[in-house]
């Protein structure tokens, strides 16, 4: 199952190379959590050096940092590693993340303190893999009743 | 007592903030060179509780997969924060950077201060006797330039007169 899941990810989020997709897929599921990609490179506006914005739906901050640590050192492309999108979550600019899903049909405008900010954020919606084989794919402006 | 410098000048903390989004990207912006000379005994106070709910997060993380990942070589448990420091310095330096740098950032600084200076990397961070040291770039928020909204101005300006007359 693990297999059709990487190559799917290979195939369509560009950069994604199954290299990284296969350890990162392994320590989720070791842990017993989905991974959901989302952000710039799901959305399609990714620039070559966009991060690869990924979240765990059942990962403590902790975990994910670690987790995110040791896919980066493999690469070719870097995990957002400062902001852990996992569930309860949450900084002085970004409310408590309920879900990476969620989280990934935010929109808004960039903070004050942002390079960029004032421009707007879309939401990317996502892809989620979950052990037990499944790809769950939510587009833009759309939530997952079930979740 | 902890001091920061912007450019080699003493700062006040709260001129300071800290990017959130994309922290550690570069920017397009004009950068300045900020450090962060905080004393020992003051940054252990400072982490210690994030230090230690960490690693019991690591420890419980570690039952999950049945792995540890020592934070230093040979190492068999996780040390005291104190002992980290003071006797494993450069495995300190990795642990910080993959965990808590923008944790330590939000401890000392605040982003509801509308602050004059965004910390946006930490480059180097190092331990002496007395104290620990970071440093990187910040950027002036100042030089962030907002969007611009001149489409909407200048539509305003091609109605105005015809509204005018028709009122006329």
């Amino acid at each position: 199952m693990i297999e059709k899941q990487i190559q799917y990810l290979a195939e369509n989020i560009p950069g994604i190379t199954e290299e990284q997709a296969r350890p990162l897929l392994e320590e989720g599921y070791k842990r017993n959590s989905s991974i959901v990609f989302g952000g710039s490179r799901v959305r399609g506006d990714y620039r070559p050096d966009s991060d690869l914005d990924v979240g765990f739906g059942s990962l403590k901050e902790r975990q994910a940092q670690r987790v995110i640590h040791r896919i980066n050192k493999i690469g070719p492309l870097r995990l957002e590693s400062h902001i852990q999108i996992v569930p309860g979550k949450k900084t002085e600019s970004v409310p408590q993340i309920i879900s990476p899903e969620e989280f990934f049909q935010r929109s808004g405008t960039r903070s004050s303190n942002d390079p960029r900010a004032g421009e707007p954020y879309l939401p990317s919606g996502s892809v989620t893999v979950t052990p037990d084989g499944e790809i769950l794919i939510i587009p833009a402006g759309k939530m997952l009743l079930n979740k | 007592m902890m001091m920061i410098y912007i450019n080699q000048r003493i700062n006040n903390t709260e001129n300071v903030g800290y990017r959130e989004f994309g922290f550690g990207k570069e920017v397009t912006l004009d950068t300045c060179s900020y450090l962060i000379e905080i004393p020992k005994y003051e940054f252990i106070n400072l982490m210690n509780t994030t230090y230690s709910d960490c690693i019991d997060e690591l420890k419980k993380d570690d039952e999950i997969t049945g792995e540890f990942d020592p934070p230093f070589p040979g190492a068999t448990e996780y040390p005291s924060l104190e002992v980290f420091i003071e006797d494993h310095k450069e495995a300190f330096v990795e642990f910080f950077k993959i965990y808590f740098e923008t944790d330590f950032l939000s401890l000392l600084f605040s982003n509801k201060n509308d602050p004059v200076y965004v910390i946006n990397s930490v480059d180097n961070i190092e331990i002496t006797d007395a104290s620990v040291i970071v440093s990187g770039k910040a950027y002036k928020k100042d030089d962030i330039r907002l969007p611009k909204i001149t489409p909407f101005i200048s539509q305003k300006a091609d109605f105005v007169p015809e509204m005018v007359a028709s009122r006329g």
